[in-house]
């Protein structure tokens, strides 16, 4: 040792300042990349809809092409998933029935998301009376069996598209509303949204700045989470005779036609349901994934 | 004139209510309680968990809606539409945790800038950066903290993002609601060195709310005690801290382990604060209080000057009672 | 060497995470004799809770890693143990009481089902365990003992809960019982009940104590031998009057300085500037110097030994090397 050693330090590190810079949403990233599971879910979502896209566009028969003397055949080279009783090529068929499935699952849950942010937001925001005579409502209704409820709506609607949409739209909200609600109650008790108020924010900007972009990520997930249920309302109503009319096929409508000749061809049933599974399992690994990425715990625990 | 003028406020809270929504069980969180804030001066509060002091920093502010009492700032009362702005400006605050108080979904620049939109103060995007910066300085952060997240940094440095946040508005007064029980001892002494100087600097007034009394006795010029949503002492920090009048204050004060291996104690209360939702009859502390006698059962003993400006709400204060 | 009950030889716990593999303590030792109470301080994340839950073996297995270091309890090595002769250990040699009461009791289940659990795991009848139950509840000194056995946690206070947790740590006589920042979570009055609760008990049982806790008090009122950590390193130990009177680390010194003098009301707190490193990125040399006011060249360089002041009293610092007078003096 020398004397130099225990010369005071001159130039110093600078005080290391900041744990490492990591953004908010790549450390939900990297959530979302260490759950393998997560990711086939996102995988099979983005494969599904780009097959519902362009998959019928590319294919040499549509939808509706009969071909009588192609009836029935099984899976080959010509027709990959084989044809159904009218030879219209299966394949196309699950394809554009991802179509009508994903649509449906979409635009359902996105229509569940407009009124059950509204009724929910509105519940909670207002307090006192209004929101306890909102909620008991929307109790009421949970008690109702949903099934059923859309059920009656189709009868009432006419089997159609536009009808399916609003049928599971309207009768799915529910959850959404109780979620939104219950997730602006709890911001409202937050530090942050005290803190705004004791620095002169109005209402309207708590809403904008605070209560609005922290309830962006449990709406995501229920919207995901919600989404594989209006796929399989769908496929139970078209089933059951309630969806889309002929010759459009949804997978409902494809499983339903394909029991008939469960036993003789029990590709027709097969196919369709394995698309319909695939996508649920899809959706609900995503929905879980986000779940854990998005949800603001995690991003607490800093240091250690 | 005093700065801030709390008199006799009362919060309760309806902790149930019937299914017409009629309040069932009501909690009294704070009863009755006056406190005078000065300019430039600081106040301690200290008590334990569940006493209401932070309900009543809350309540003053008008974070929660008051039951009764009235709050006057610079001798008018905060309820006129003037006085509520200039008030809701002049008087900032600063929370427990500094996790909890900051959006995790914006950055420090929007966070600290959040006040200034809120009154329309820095007109351009620049001067708003500009201020920002200035207020970052002023709280020992670099100036790359503007565009980072509050997770990003440690309890302490998000304590001053805080802290900056609460300076914004250039406030006459700040309401410190345990800005230092979350941090680590070494960040304490930062963060109450700052609070000293910014006093300093900028003739703040505090109030200072925290459990710890060693702390509250370091910072403060007058120390008020809570227990069980009442105020029972209030007076000079040195005469409070050493020359404690009420039996709950001395007996608080005992309790404190002492950072000194050759003085050990070992002296302690009985029992345990009381459910708020039924306190007890008489003077709220007489079921632990070693000087209780049937009057403390049955009358409630009201807080009255000692000399000195002194005051306690105690039949026996200035009794030893440990 | 080995007549200690405990003695943690260069003990590092590292852990994976998704981030990397962080190292948690570094070459920690420290020894715990029969009967005596022995204190760890230092702020979070310095390790001191991963020491005694490596100790006990509580650490996730999946994540956590023995990288070097031995543990031995009275001359057998703990780390080489099997869970099924860990447990033997557990609860009958030592027991653990946690900072949050609530997390550590199942609120599912009573308090006389908890702390009955235990005593029928050890070959108890039913009336037994419960009469024993009984009378841990009296030790530590919960009134009316009956009626908060049939009571759920939730229905306890705090301090209650604590005490129940207490009750559970002492239901099989551990010889050594660890306290995790056993007061954090409590008022300061309870805080001073349960303190005196534990000494009492600990010459009762004539048991050893290793409290853990950042509350320079607490530690100054228990304790008879202190360790102090920072940054997953042991950088000073000795009796607690070595340390409080004549504290001999930078880090010591910043901790104490920290504390208010309620004497001398004016004075300006000193304390101890930047804050503590990320375990990620930890210095090379003495992992204090970036806070430290007497960092010297060396200190950014290397890592300092132990240096002896009294017995039994080491500090970690360069400042103590005899070489350095040496040095100052031709300079």
């Amino acid at each position: 040792m020398t004397p130099d050693d225990f010369a005071p330090l001159q130039d110093r590190d600078k005080e290391v300042l900041y744990v490492p810079p990591q953004k908010l949403r790549e450390r939900g990233w990297q959530q979302m990349k260490h759950n393998k599971l997560a990711l086939w879910g996102l995988g099979i979502v983005i494969v599904m809809t780009l097959l519902a896209l362009f998959g019928p566009l590319l294919a040499p028969y549509s939808y509706a092409d009969q071909d009588l003397s192609m009836a029935n055949a099984w899976p080959g080279p010509e027709h990959w998933f084989g044809t159904d009783s009218l030879g219209r090529d299966l394949f196309v068929r699950v394809l554009y029935g991802a179509r009508i499935s994903l649509s449906i699952g979409l635009v359902a849950s996105l229509i569940n998301v407009f009124i059950g942010v509204l009724y929910g937001g509105f519940a909670a925001l207002s307090g006192g009376r209004t929101d306890r005579i909102m909620m008991h409502i929307v109790d009421v209704l949970y008690s109702i069996p949903m099934l059923l409820y859309v059920i009656l709506l189709m009868v009432v609607f006419k089997p159609g598209l536009i009808n399916i949409y609003l049928a599971l739209g309207i009768a799915y909200w529910l959850n959404m509303a109780r979620i939104v609600r219950g997730q602006i109650l709890s911001l409202r008790q937050q530090d942050y949204v005290m803190a705004a108020r004791s620095c002169g924010a109005s209402t309207w900007q708590i809403l904008r700045r605070h209560m609005i972009p922290n309830c962006v990520g449990p709406i995501i997930v229920t919207l995901t989470l919600s989404i594989p249920d209006a796929i399989f309302t769908e496929a139970f109503l078209s089933f059951i005779g309630l969806g889309v009319s002929a010759p459009m096929a949804s997978w409902g409508v494809l499983a339903s036609e394909g029991i008939n000749s469960m036993r003789s061809f029990p590709f027709q049933l097969l196919f369709p349901a394995i698309a319909l599974c695939l996508t649920m399992l899809g959706f609900m690994f995503l929905g879980d994934g986000l779940r854990d990425a998005l949800d603001p715990q995690n991003e607490k625990e800093g240091g250690r | 004139m005093a700065l801030i003028d709390v008199h006799h406020l009362t919060k309760q809270f309806i902790v149930r209510t019937d299914w017409l929504g009629r309040p069932r069980t009501v909690l009294t969180a704070v009863h009755d309680v006056s406190l005078t804030i000065h300019s430039g001066e600081t106040v301690g509060l200290v008590g334990e968990s569940g006493c209401g002091k932070s309900t009543f920093a809350r309540t003053v502010l008008g974070l929660y809606k008051k039951t009764s009492g009235t709050v006057l700032f610079k001798g008018k009362d905060v309820e006129n539409p003037d006085t509520a702005d200039a008030f809701h400006r002049q008087v900032q605050m600063i929370f427990q945790d500094p996790y909890a108080s900051l959006d995790p979904r914006m950055t420090v620049e929007d966070i600290i800038g959040e006040p200034l939109r809120n009154y329309g103060i820095c007109s351009s995007p620049s001067q708003l950066r500009q201020r920002v910066a200035q207020l970052l300085d002023e709280v020992d952060l670099t100036r790359e903290a503007a565009q980072r997240y509050p997770h990003e940094f440690s309890g302490g440095q998000r304590q001053r993002v805080g802290i900056a946040r609460a300076l914004a508005l250039e406030p006459d007064c700040i309401f410190c609601d345990e800005p230092i029980s979350a941090l680590d001892v070494s960040v304490q002494v930062q963060i109450v060195n700052m609070l000293q100087r910014l006093q300093k600097e900028r003739n703040l007034a505090y109030l200072f709310i925290a459990h710890d009394l060693a702390m509250v006795h370091h910072l403060s010029r007058r120390i008020g005690v809570m227990y069980l949503g009442r105020l029972v002492e209030l007076g000079d920090g040195d005469a409070v801290y050493h020359r404690p009048l009420h039996p709950y204050t001395q007996a608080l004060i005992a309790a404190v382990p002492v950072p000194d291996p050759h003085c050990r104690r070992q002296v302690c209360l009985s029992g345990e604060v009381p459910s708020p939702l039924d306190p007890p009859a008489g003077c709220v502390f007489h079921p632990r209080c070693p000087l209780a006698d049937e009057r403390c059962r049955s009358e409630v003993p009201v807080l009255r000057d000692m000399g000195a400006g002194r005051m306690a709400a105690c039949h026996h204060a200035g009794k030893e009672a440990l | 060497m080995n007549d200690h009950l405990l003695s943690i030889d260069n003990l590092s716990i590292s852990f994976r995470t998704y981030r990397g593999i962080l190292e948690a303590t570094h070459k920690v030792s420290l020894f715990v004799d029969a009967g005596e109470t022995v204190g760890i301080v230092g702020e979070s994340g310095c390790g001191k809770s991963v020491t005694a839950h490596a100790v006990m073996k509580l650490l996730p297995r999946d994540s956590a890693i023995y990288s070097s270091g031995r543990i031995s309890w009275d001359g057998r090595d703990i780390i080489s143990l099997d869970e099924g002769e860990m447990n033997r250990l557990r609860g009958r040699d030592m027991a653990m009481i946690f900072q949050d009461p609530m997390t550590a009791l199942n609120p599912v289940l009573t308090i006389g089902n908890q702390i009955e659990e235990g005593l029928r795991y050890h070959a108890m009848s039913r009336q037994e365990a419960e009469q024993k139950a009984l009378s841990l509840l009296q030790e530590v000194g919960i009134t009316s003992p009956e009626r908060r056995l049939h009571q759920y946690p939730h229905e306890l206070s705090g301090g209650m809960r604590q005490r129940c947790l207490i009750a559970m740590a002492l239901s099989c006589e551990p010889r050594l019982l660890f306290a995790d920042e056993p007061t954090t979570a409590l008022d300061v009055t309870t805080e001073a009940q349960v303190l005196q609760l534990l000494r009492t008990l600990q010459q009762k049982h004539q048991m050893a104590v290793v409290l853990i806790s950042h509350n320079l008090g607490v530690i100054a009122q228990m304790c008879r031998r202190v360790y102090v950590m920072y940054a997953g390193v042991v950088v000073e130990t000795g009796r607690v009057e070595d340390i409080f009177d004549h504290p001999a680390h930078p880090y010591t010194k910043g901790l104490l300085a920290s504390l208010p003098d309620p004497a001398h009301k004016d004075k300006v707190l000193t304390g101890i500037a930047g804050q503590a490193p990320d375990l990620f990125h930890m210095p090379r040399g003495c992992r204090f110097y970036p806070r430290c006011s007497h960092a010297m060249r060396i200190c950014a360089r290397t890592v300092p030994p132990a240096y002896e002041q009294e017995t039994g009293h080491t500090a970690a610092c360069w400042l103590l090397c005899p070489e350095r007078e040496v040095c100052h003096g031709s300079h």
